[in-house]
């Protein structure tokens, strides 16, 4: 579904990821871990074409997306959940779901939104305010339900867990879960190694801009993994 | 009483003008966050183009103003295509994009000297005496000016806030590169921005122009009064601008009650630089939360 093939990628003339290979098959739930500053979210953000290519390709369905703009890569199916709940603070909680549909004709957004709100119920009653005025965890909800409004095939979220309470952090990996079995190819950046490689089909490990380490749940029981990524 | 409301209603008459080059201002600083100095050239632009049609070429006035209008959007969009653009990548870009709008400005206003001659033209409307209007001479151009800017208001509003693509332009002006990834063409976003802010300041241009004359240098003064009723509002937040076009009118006109006219431009300026010494976000603004990314 989607190969991330021999990468190299930065920023201006930056080169941050070394020769990074991932490959999702379709239903995975992938998480990468790392370091801080490794390039996780450079990996993430080189999918959507937002960083500089130096070598190598994203393939995507096995259609090289090297050419795409990131518009164009968000169309063919890709959603995306930034770093850091990056919802659009100065539009409505329903704006912020409309604009995950920009394009689809309005029936669908319509019903996509009432999808989301079934999802999501605590966004029901928001839906005029501006989504500043959100709680953190509620704006890491709006940012996933509105990745979600466009059905994607493939779902990449970035740290989704970063900086809220255990409570909210536990809902997010569920609704994560869910959201892969309903039949969403995911890949997750995680800190929260515990609780994700406890989800997850496949993890990577990125150190240093490189994969340093790759398999599947099994990984949490490396020795190596233990120490740096599960306390111990 | 009469006093105050002639005094009111030339504030008003100013402040339309001020708020339409204001929200063209804000508009184009909203996604492109620089301040487009260019601008000034929609507004010359419109009015010559609207004046070659109606009085040299005899259209009918109304078509003229259209085509005046599109003519400022059309330039406006071609100077961000060839210009800004390519000047988006280098790595000092807002001195080079501030520096290279005030640039194409001068430029503009050196070509319509060329081809129009320094010489004051008018459209050579009838000279209409004022009719009183709430107790205040107004003449009929200038009561279309205090009642076309509200409603140009309203459907700028209607769009931004209730269309697809008006959520999308302010999506891209709150986040441009979550905007992209959300499938939204933010290329598009801009153009539309330029063209439409563009033809906002040709509005301006081409109602100033019937209400006095065309002069190949008009475009200055409006530049100034526009990005200071830009700031005055708070930069980049469109209805705040709007506000801010009508406050310094109303306060350059009400000012003169106190002090000599000559000094009208002067109250303005003071206030500028008021608000840059003590309230820098503008009358309205609020700071933005820090743009968190990983
Ligand atoms: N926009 C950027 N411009 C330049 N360097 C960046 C940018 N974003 C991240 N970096 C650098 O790239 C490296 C990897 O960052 P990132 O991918 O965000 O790490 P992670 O997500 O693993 O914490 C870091 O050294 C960071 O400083
Ligand atoms: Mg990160």
């Amino acid at each position: 579904m989607l190969e991330i093939k021999n990468l190299d990628a930065g920023y201006d003339k930056l080169q941050i990821l070394r020769n990074v290979s991932i490959k999702l098959k379709k239903g995975d739930l992938t998480i990468i871990i790392g370091p801080n500053g490794s390039g996780k979210s450079t990996t993430v953000k080189s999918v959507f074409g937002l960083t500089k290519r130096f070598k190598g390709a994203v393939l995507f369905e096995g259609k090289n997306l090297n050419k795409l703009k990131t518009h164009e890569r968000v169309r063919l199916g890709i959603g995306y959940v930034p770093q850091g709940r990056l919802v659009f603070d100065t539009l409505t909680v329903e704006e912020n779901l409309e604009m995950g549909g920009f394009g689809l004709p309005t029936e669908e957004v319509e019903e996509k939104k009432q999808e989301m709100l079934k999802l999501f119920p605590l966004l029901e009653t928001k839906l005029d305010q501006k989504a500043s005025f959100l709680s953190g965890g509620q704006q890491q909800m709006l940012s996933i339900a509105r990745a979600l409004m466009r059905t994607p095939k493939l779902l990449l979220l970035d740290e989704p867990s970063l900086g809220l309470d255990p409570k909210t952090q536990a809902h997010i990996f569920q609704i994560v879960k869910r959201i892969n079995t309903e039949g969403v190819t995911v890949m997750m950046v995680e800190q929260n190694a515990h609780q994700a490689l406890a989800i997850c089909k496949k993890a990577f490990v990125i150190e240093n801009g490189r994969v340093a380490l790759s398999g599947g749940p099994s990984l949490a029981k490396k020795k190596s993994v233990q120490k740096l990524y599960l306390g111990g | 009483m009469a006093v105050w409301a002639q005094l009111i209603m030339n504030g008003l008459i100013a402040g339309s003008i001020y708020a339409l080059m204001a929200a063209g201002f804000s508009l184009m600083f909203a996604l492109q966050r620089f301040m487009n100095i260019a601008h000034g050239s929609s507004y010359v632009v419109a009015a010559f183009i609207a004046y070659t049609f109606a009085v040299i070429l005899k259209f009918p006035m109304w078509i003229s103003f259209l085509i005046g209008i599109l003519a400022a959007a059309v330039l406006g969009i071609l100077i961000n295509l060839i210009i800004f653009q390519p000047l988006q990548k280098q790595k000092e870009k807002n001195n080079a994009l501030l520096l290279s709008s005030f640039g194409v400005f001068l430029l503009v206003e050196a070509i319509i000297l060329m081809v129009y001659g320094a010489d004051v033209k008018s459209f050579g409307l009838p000279v209409k005496v004022g009719m009183d209007v709430l107790g205040a001479k107004v003449t009929p151009v200038q009561l279309v000016i205090i009642c076309m800017a509200p409603v140009i208001f309203g459907l700028l509003a209607l769009f931004l806030y209730k269309t697809k693509t008006g959520v999308a332009l302010r999506a891209t002006a709150d986040n441009e590169t979550i905007a992209k990834t959300m499938g939204i063409n933010v290329r598009f976003m801009t153009y539309l921005t330029t063209g439409l802010g563009s033809a906002l300041g040709g509005v301006a241009g081409i109602l100033v122009a019937l209400e006095q004359n065309l002069e190949h240098s008009m475009g200055m003064m409006a530049v100034l009064k526009g990005l200071t009723a830009a700031i005055i509002g708070g930069i980049g937040n469109v209805p705040a601008a709007i506000l801010g076009g009508y406050l310094l009118g109303l306060a350059e006109n009400i000012g003169v009650w106190y002090v000599p006219s000559g000094y009208k431009d002067a109250i303005g300026f003071g206030v500028f630089i008021l608000f840059l010494l003590f309230r820098p976000q503008g009358f309205f603004g609020e700071k933005r939360r820090e743009e968190a990314s990983g």
